[in-house]
């Protein structure tokens, strides 16, 4: 699911817009305005249902696109990004079961909006966000949920969608065991914020947004952490220059789970956020592998297997010949979207 | 409650079709498609929490053997990355046969890159071999648009098994390994199956006997001489034409002897032996089968300044000389190499230029193939064959090492402004260093100098040679040279090559220094 770009072009989109702003009357003039916008989409969600999603496979893009201009209209944001990415739904396999799956959860989406006032607060700022209203930043920062650690950038994606990236990084506290996610923005072709390389270790505070995942960088230590001590040339000479020589620790592979971990911990956030689709993944000691149909997946120590969705596993089968690697990555519904590596002798690799 | 299929199915038929499925508790919604929305919705959540990891049907992939060699330093790895990106990467072949020379091997997370390089350029195939490792090999065999890497080096990419259920090219890459340790169980290896190969399949196994070939072949070429297949047949006799110690070579000396005859002549007064030449009158079924076919390739070439084809007669001379034991001419002059190759000569109606030439080519073919340094050396120094200068490039690389520098530096000061001069430093391996650079920066010199544009092609011809093979330690005077040429003439040509070329000498210093054992 896509988050509201706040921090666009650095000027966050109005400190009124998260309805705690000083007038009431236009925080309650947009509420309104998204109240209509999703009664809109529900009942387009129940047509489709009742027309059948066959017509899917085949309807023009325009479908999803009409749609998702309402919710723009409607000051729906970031439910309007995700209606539009639906479009490409029908084109992949297995298709019918994910996109009822999204239309479903857009609907309790929907109605968890529309009993808002009897959800905990917690849930009720997941629920805003993932519609679209956007939390200022010095909220967060005031306000939030404050952890420090050492964190271990462990990957990091970027998608365009219309006209801006979003860069994803993706973190794990080496003590905390924490997860985070940091966003930053920029228009399509625009440098992304480049301060967190894949591989680093940072010593810093984060402050948490109210879903305990997305973070802001509240403080950052000019010291960075303890360097693991060098044996001799090899791994942590070639690992350390993806890192760059500027970020410590090098090669130094991230704490990580079992396959069965992983999918614990994916249970556990969904408990508490029922439409997380993206969770960062770390996992040990795991092999590539292929089922009948060849298809790629990652095979941990105790034999348990997940499928890997990349359009490139050259990099994965090169680096591990085989053998066991630290491999993180996005875990979705429809697979593990591998991001990076961590071999003792090749250091860490971007996938 | 029902099964999320159940739901799946009433979905894509729609709810104003079907009826949805039950659900588990009583929907508030009357509607039936946001009944079926809601049952999904838990459904859907159900699933993703309960997501268990597969057990079954899933194979890890076969483990890459170990590798031998260490991987790359730091910063040698840090340049491949930005060779394979694009910068300079006319250096990839150096880089990588440095990198093997050195006992490194590439990193694993550079080949994907570095086989994808090698799928599209064919020159670069063997450099990629042996710089790739084994991992390299266990890679291209997971995937096919990289299988030309399986058998290209040693690596045949598997065990003795390869050769009961390998690829052409693994057999050929097992065979080859095994000549190296023991060619007569390659030999044998060979024989037990040589009947049951398709034809292509027995001159790509009979290839490798190149490697450790001896006179224990001779009795296995010689009946291949009679095989089906006629590249076989070709192959055999060109084998058995390294061999001055066969029955072959004796058949291919006596028809030679026949051909060439020592004759004094008295010319102003002196007494001197001349050598007179009768090419063969006519072809017949054994010579054919030792190798010599009726037309053989080159004999509708040009012959050169006396205009018309070599003609099939003197092709033949020519073939019969290139497959003759070098000592039958010692040995019938009881001369020296350096005095036989400076014997006069002329055909039987006195015409010497044609006659001479067909045996001087003839006999550097054969110093070529028998890798024969005395011959090699007195047909370089001889000044014969001037208007040859392939073969002759062809010859330095019979030379011993410490000799080739200064032969090659000679052929190129005698070609040194002829049209010929790209071709002959084309076929002079690198790296060119002292006396042989010398040479090519005078060259280069000499061609920037003249603005003409048919000097300036040249010296862009002559660049791109210097660009892979000078030595990089003439980078300075490279430098200097564009430096004059970019004072008189900013933007021009000349200075403009001889710039790049600077800096591409200036990369690969600093590529070697890196790769250094």
């Amino acid at each position: 699911m896509s988050y509201p770009a706040d921090r666009f072009d650095g000027v966050s989109e109005g400190s009124n817009a998260g309805g705690r702003g000083r007038d009431p009357k236009t925080a309650e003039r947009r509420e309104r305005r998204v109240g209509d916008g999703l009664a809109e989409l529900d009942q387009w969600l129940r047509d489709q249902v009742a027309h059948g999603l066959a017509r899917a496979e085949r309807a023009p893009y325009r479908l999803w696109d009409d749609a998702s201009r309402r919710l723009v209209d409607a000051s729906a944001g970031s439910l309007a990004g995700q209606v539009k990415a639906l479009a490409g739904v029908p084109r992949r396999a297995g298709w019918p079961d994910r996109l009822l799956a999204e239309y479903a959860l857009l609907r309790l989406l929907v109605r968890a909006y529309q009993g808002r006032d009897t959800l905990p607060p917690r849930l009720r700022e997941i629920v805003r966000a993932r519609i679209g209203f956007t939390m200022p930043q010095d909220d967060v920062l005031a306000h939030g949920e404050r952890v420090h650690d050492t964190w271990c950038v462990i990957g990091a994606r970027d998608t365009t969608l219309d006209q801006l990236t979003t860069r994803r990084v993706w973190l794990r506290g080496a003590e905390s065991g924490r997860s985070a996610l940091v966003l930053s923005f920029a228009a399509r072709g625009r440098p992304l914020d480049a301060s967190f390389k894949v591989g680093a270790h940072v010593d810093a505070t984060l402050s948490f947004y109210p879903d305990g995942l997305r973070a802001l960088v509240a403080e950052r230590s000019k010291r960075t952490a303890p360097r693991r001590p060098e044996r001799g040339p090899g791994p942590s000479q070639v690992g350390s220059e993806l890192a760059g020589p500027s970020q410590a620790g090098g090669w130094r592979a991230p704490g990580g789970t079992s396959v069965r971990g992983l999918l614990e911990e994916y249970a556990a956030a969904l408990a508490g956020d029922p439409w997380l689709d993206r969770w960062p993944a770390v996992l040990e000691q795991v092999r590539p592998a292929r089922d009948g149909r060849g298809d790629l997946h990652v095979l941990d120590a105790d034999g348990d297997a997940l499928p890997v969705r990349t359009g490139d596993p050259w990099p994965l089968l090169a680096v591990s010949g085989g053998g066991p690697v630290t491999l993180s990555g996005e875990w979705t519904p429809d697979g593990l979207h591998p991001l990076a590596l961590w071999h003792p002798e090749e250091g860490v690799v971007l996938l | 409650m029902s099964t999320w299929p159940e739901h799946v199915s009433a979905a894509l038929l729609g709810t104003d079709r079907r009826r949805p499925p039950p659900g588990e508790t009583p929907s508030g919604d009357r509607d039936a498609a946001r009944r079926l929305l809601d049952q999904a919705a838990v459904l859907a959540v159900r699933r993703r929490a309960g997501a268990v990891p597969r057990r079954d049907g899933v194979e890890a992939i076969a483990a890459a053997p170990d590798e031998e060699l260490p991987v790359v330093p730091r910063a040698a790895a840090r340049r491949l990355t930005r060779i394979l990106a694009g910068e300079q990467v006319t250096v990839l072949p150096e880089w990588l046969d440095a990198a093997a020379r050195g006992g490194w091997r590439v990193p694993a997370r550079l080949l994907p890159d570095l086989l994808e390089k090698g799928r599209g350029d064919r020159m670069l195939r063997p450099a990629i071999a042996r710089a790739a490792g084994h991992r390299g090999v266990w890679l291209a065999l997971r995937n096919t648009d990289w299988a030309y890497l399986v058998g290209a080096g040693d690596d045949p990419g598997g065990g003795d098994e390869v050769w009961e259920t390998g690829t052409r090219q693994q057999r050929v890459a097992f065979l080859t390994r095994l000549r190296g340790s023991d060619p007569a169980g390659a030999r044998e290896t060979l024989g037990t199956v040589w009947a049951k190969e398709a034809a292509p399949d027995r001159a790509a196994f009979l290839a490798t006997f190149a490697r450790g070939l001896s006179m224990d072949d001779e009795d296995f070429l010689e009946s291949a001489l009679e095989d089906r297949g006629k590249d076989v047949r070709q192959l055999a006799s060109d084998l058995l034409a390294r061999l001055p110690d066969s029955a072959y070579g004796r058949r291919m000396a006596s028809r030679a002897r026949a051909c060439l005859h020592a004759e004094f002549r008295t010319v102003r007064e002196r007494r001197q032996m001349w050598v007179v030449v009768e090419p063969p009158e006519t072809h017949d079924g054994d010579l054919e089968r030792d190798g010599v076919p009726f037309h053989p390739s080159g004999s509708f070439a040009p012959a050169g300044a006396g205009g018309g084809p070599v003609g099939t007669r003197a092709a033949w001379l020519r073939e019969i000389l290139a497959r003759t034991p070098l000592a039958t001419w010692t040995d019938l002059f009881s001369l020296p190499p350096m005095e036989v190759v400076c014997l006069p000569i002329s055909d039987a109606a006195g015409d010497s230029g044609r006659a001479a030439r067909d045996v001087h080519i003839g006999w550097a073919r054969a110093a070529l193939r028998q890798r024969d340094p005395a011959w090699a050396r007195a047909l370089l120094k001889g000044g014969v064959v001037v208007d040859e200068p392939d073969a002759l490039a062809d010859l330095l690389t019979v030379l011993p090492d410490d000799e080739r520098e200064g032969a090659a530096a000679g052929l190129i000061r005698w070609v040194a402004g002829g049209p010929e001069l790209p071709r002959v430093l084309e076929r002079v391996p690198g790296p060119w260093t002292g006396e042989l650079a010398d040479a090519v920066v005078a060259t280069l010199s000499n061609a920037a100098d003249r603005q003409t544009h048919r000097h300036e092609h040249t010296l862009a011809q002559l660049c791109r040679l210097a660009d892979r093979r000078l030595s990089p330690a003439f980078a300075p005077r490279v430098h200097g040279l564009a430096g004059r040429h970019l004072a008189a003439d900013p933007g021009g040509v000349a200075g403009t090559v001889l710039t790049d070329l600077t800096e591409t000498l200036r990369f690969r210093a600093e590529m070697l220094k890196e790769l250094h054992p």
